[in-house]
């Protein structure tokens, strides 16, 4: 089992809080598709989504399924801690 | 279809068991107005929704709801895993405990299994969201009542977030309301 650790939580708290902003964002556009400004930060907020997801992937395995880095020859996303283990 | 995504959509860490709690918040896992409810509703009437916005609204709160199932069943494990049998026969769950030990299954707060008979879904889009405006302060009202049972801060935190997204997602539907209308000519739909 993977060990808890209080950097890796650090990094998912930081990519929970920008992907909590995209959902939100993406919520307010649905209904407000010609909003510029939102538009804008919503890119803002993706790159920075983007290259926080890239670190913790690197450190502590995939995000998603599909995200996997090939180079590794385990199946990473089998690794313990799930999101309903406390943490 | 979708991905999964390997964290929660805010972070849910219960150290300190609590029978009574897991209870309560199982209203909004197998509940009437629950997160499984909601999910179900919003991802069964998008089908007959008319335009782009109200497709995407309701594609994009059907999936969040998915991370709030997620969110409160994360709940009722940490509430429920290190229970005693004289704790759970203590809380009154020893009927939930013979039927499914300390496993995550959707009943409401009184042990009735999760019913899709909870929500509807109809051809007017104009029904469906007056139905997801309601079951939105149904749900922000319950998650107030469990704020009021609950004392521990690691359990109401999480609950505060939930119920503000049913403010969010009400506040939404009306624009969607707003656009649906908008987009209806024929007078029968007003």
């Amino acid at each position: 089992m993977r060990t808890y650790n209080d950097h890796r939580q650090k990094m998912l708290l930081d990519i929970q809080k920008v992907d909590f902003m995209l959902v939100d964002l993406n919520l307010f556009l649905d209904t407000h598709p010609n909003c510029a400004e939102a538009i804008a930060e919503h890119n803002k907020l993706a790159e920075i989504s983007c290259k926080l997801r890239d670190a913790y992937e690197k450190q502590h395995g995939p995000l998603m399924a599909k995200t996997w880095d090939q180079s590794e020859c385990n199946w990473a996303w089998v690794e313990n801690p799930w999101p309903w283990d406390v943490q | 279809m979708w991905y999964y995504d390997k964290k929660l959509q805010h972070p849910v860490n219960i150290k300190k068991g609590d029978l009574r709690m897991a209870k309560c918040i199982a209203a909004q896992l197998g509940g009437p107005d629950g997160e499984l409810g909601a999910s179900l509703r919003y991802l069964s009437q998008r089908y007959s929704m008319p335009t782009g916005k109200s497709r995407a609204l309701f594609t994009d709160i059907g999936t969040e709801e998915l991370a709030h199932v997620e969110m409160i069943s994360t709940m009722m494990y940490q509430l429920m895993k290190d229970a005693t049998i004289d704790d759970i026969i203590a809380a009154g769950l020893a009927p939930y405990y013979t039927q499914h030990g300390k496993a995550v299954y959707p009943v409401d707060a009184s042990g009735v299994p999760f019913t899709a008979a909870y929500f509807q879904s109809q051809e007017d889009p104009i029904t469906n969201i007056y139905e997801n405006m309601a079951a939105e302060q149904k749900a922000r009202s319950t998650y107030e009542r469990l704020i009021h049972l609950a004392d521990d801060p690691d359990i109401i935190e999480p609950l505060k977030f939930l119920r503000q997204r049913e403010v969010v997602h009400f506040q939404r539907f009306g624009e969607a309301l707003q656009d649906v209308s908008f987009n209806r000519m024929s007078p029968k739909y007003h």
